[in-house]
């Protein structure tokens, strides 16, 4: 098992840079991933992701619980529309911004993105 | 059976051919076959995804969960639009910077190993292929209740019907039946929307009213618990369907038909926006069902409630609305199919025939042809299994695929993106774990025990309590890629590590222009 480990090792292509395109543009990913540019845009990117995750992965399965195990949603707003109606199709809205607000910020990281690789270029 | 619906399904047929004929002109290297060349729009591939994903159970089944159970339908229905932001945060863009064909490709980014391929793509055939039974028992129930053609009929005339188009057109042909498929879907459901609302005068708040005085469950209607009882219960259905999306293959592979990350985001996007507005009306449709059709007349088309659709079509246009849904119920079916084929044979064609046996030297007329005989292949198991499933629930098979999905792929999926640490072993483990355990959780469950006979395959109590087993099949899957990476790090021989290249490229998508030209 060991000795296939290090042939298939052996076979693979270098791992410190590869070509890039058709335009035989190459980078030394270690370097890029050493440097602070990229550890900032890395930090950033985590940071909103796990949270917005975090955010409505709970606004979704919470729904189940609190229509399923409480009764706090079950007060009527207008006429026969309750809170358990208004927070389930709150999903949909929830959804748009939570998608409007990651294309924005998608875009900034694009921005940072570009530029990190202008600077590695080889 | 009316001649409109004759009419209807003749046009779908030949809609699909000529679709096929114009894309078999396009399809002549491997390259787009597997992924139509990737050179799809954002908003095509929006609509292809929109196509691929909103099967005959989002259609009928919604409209139909909804009209039974009215508050209860919500708990099939939001998670599948949340589980697109899933993909659009964690999954969309990595797997288009990393991946090319196949998911093989983007998890073999990383680890060059056959067997991490090897396992994959077995994996993908797998969910693949209980993905497609549900789809196909789907139409086979379908059309008789439709239509009154016999179930075998049905099954073999729709697997026929994709398989010509899948075989002469490949992915082009399938990505524009699944866009054309989309918009008859939504086109359908807006002109069914404004019939139905007209009925209520356009007064939304009535409709609750009024379906509520039309069900024996009377106020209870409108409030959660009719169908589902225990939280946990619906915790673990809504944990295996917000993450299972995002480990399905065929829809993670559409991701690979558009040109880069930024196209891949925005096809998100678009499929997210189309299946809002789609959900909105699907809520309204079912209550307006409940009032205009009545819930005795559903429940005696079908106890799953899956002809609530057609029959409020009938109410309010007659033989020619009813000819209509019973069309894009079709048209839904055949995209659908197509898109879970298509997906099952590449990762035969390229992981297992091109890079495993033929160490990725197989000749472009090689893989052509082997492609088209495992679609081949694929369509006849999952024909075959599906005539002896025929009295099997539909919705179980779909969530069992969405499950697999959730807890096999998905764990390693993250992993390889995120985590430094992972291995070729973690990988293998999680898959393998996820894929097994699952169907170990669902075997010993309530889906194969009960201890009223008749309710479930054998009588007996179940030893696993819970029908959908998200709740623990997921954390298992991904305990597992935890465990095996740990093994896989105490070897003497190091692993190889190119996370430093891998982490570039999903975050900066630097390689992926090298993978345009496929």
């Amino acid at each position: 098992m060991i000795q296939t480990d290090e042939k298939v090792f052996v076979e693979q292509p270098s791992i410190k840079s590869t070509e890039y395109s058709e335009n035989k543009t190459t980078f030394d990913y270690s370097s890029i991933v050493k440097s602070d540019h990229f550890k900032k845009m890395c930090k950033e990117k985590t940071v909103f992701t796990v949270s917005y995750t975090i955010f409505y992965m709970l606004y979704s399965l919470l729904l189940p619980y609190l229509a399923l195990s409480t009764n706090l949603l079950n007060g009527k707003i207008i006429g026969e529309i309750s809170w358990a109606w208004i927070y389930a199709i709150s999903m949909i809205p929830m959804s748009f911004i939570v998608c409007s607000i990651y294309l924005k910020k998608a875009d900034y990281f694009d921005k940072e993105a570009k530029k990190i690789l202008e600077n590695q270029e080889v | 059976m009316n001649i409109s619906i004759i009419i209807m399904f003749a046009a779908i047929t030949l809609m699909t051919l000529f679709v096929t004929y114009y894309a078999s002109k396009k399809t002549k290297t491997a390259g787009s076959f597997y992924t139509a060349g990737g050179g799809l729009t954002a908003r095509q591939n929006g609509l292809a995804l929109a196509g691929d994903f909103m099967s005959a159970s989002t259609f009928l089944g919604l409209i139909g969960a909804f009209s039974l159970n009215g508050y209860d339908g919500f708990f099939l229905m939001y998670p599948a639009l949340i589980s697109f932001l899933v993909i659009l945060f964690l999954v969309a863009e990595p797997l288009r910077n990393l991946g090319k064909y196949t998911l093989g490709d983007m998890i073999t980014s990383r680890y060059r190993y056959k067997q991490v391929r090897g396992v994959t793509a077995v994996n993908t055939i797998v969910i693949s292929i209980f993905y497609m039974l549900g789809q196909l028992v789907a139409a086979g129930a379908l059309f008789k209740l439709l239509l009154g053609i016999p179930y075998n009929v049905s099954v073999l005339f729709v697997g026929i019907t994709m398989l010509l188009f899948v075989l002469f057109g490949g992915m082009t042909a399938t990505s524009w039946v699944q866009i054309i498929k989309a918009i008859l879907l939504i086109g359908g459901t807006v002109v069914l929307f404004i019939l139905a609302m007209f009925q209520f005068n356009f007064n939304f708040l009535s409709v609750f009213t009024e379906a509520k005085t039309a069900t024996p469950f009377g106020e209870n209607f409108l409030n959660p618990g009719i169908k589902y009882k225990s939280s946990l219960d619906g915790i673990s259905l809504t944990l295996g369907l917000l993450l299972g999306t995002a480990g399905l293959p065929h829809v993670l592979v559409r991701f690979l038909t558009v040109p880069d990350g930024k196209t891949a985001r925005k096809s998100v996007v678009w499929l997210m926006w189309l299946m809002g507005l789609f959900h909105v009306m699907v809520i309204f449709l079912g209550l307006a069902a409940t009032k205009l059709v009545g819930t005795g007349k559903i429940i005696e088309a079908n106890p799953a409630g899956n002809m609530a659709a057609p029959l409020l079509a009938q109410v309010l246009g007659g033989g020619f609305m009813f000819a209509f849904v019973s069309a894009v119920s079709f048209a839904t079916i055949l995209a659908v199919v197509a898109g879970i084929v298509i997906t099952g044979a590449t990762a035969f064609s390229h992981d297992l025939y091109n890079e495993i046996f033929k160490n990725g030297k197989a000749t472009e007329k090689q893989q052509m042809f082997m492609v088209r005989i495992a679609s081949i292949a694929i369509t006849a198991i999952a024909i075959v299994f599906s005539l002896f499933l025929q009295q099997f629930n539909v919705a179980f098979l779909s969530t069992l695929a969405m499950t697999l999905a959730a807890s096999s792929n998905l764990p390693v999926i993250l992993m390889t993106i995120y985590w430094r640490k992972f291995n070729k072993t973690g990988a293998i483990t999680g898959m393998l774990v996820g894929l097994f355990g699952t169907i170990l959780l669902v075997v010993i469950g309530p889906n194969f025990w009960s201890p009223v006979e008749g309710q479930a395959l054998f009588v007996g109590k179940p030893i696993f309590p819970l029908a959908s087993p998200g709740i623990v099949s997921i954390p298992l899957g991904f305990l597992a890629c935890y465990i095996g990476t740990i093994i896989g790090n105490r070897k003497v021989v190091k692993q190889p590590d190119n996370y430093d290249e891998i982490l570039v490229k999903a975050q900066t998508g630097s390689d992926v222009g090298g993978v345009v030209n496929h």
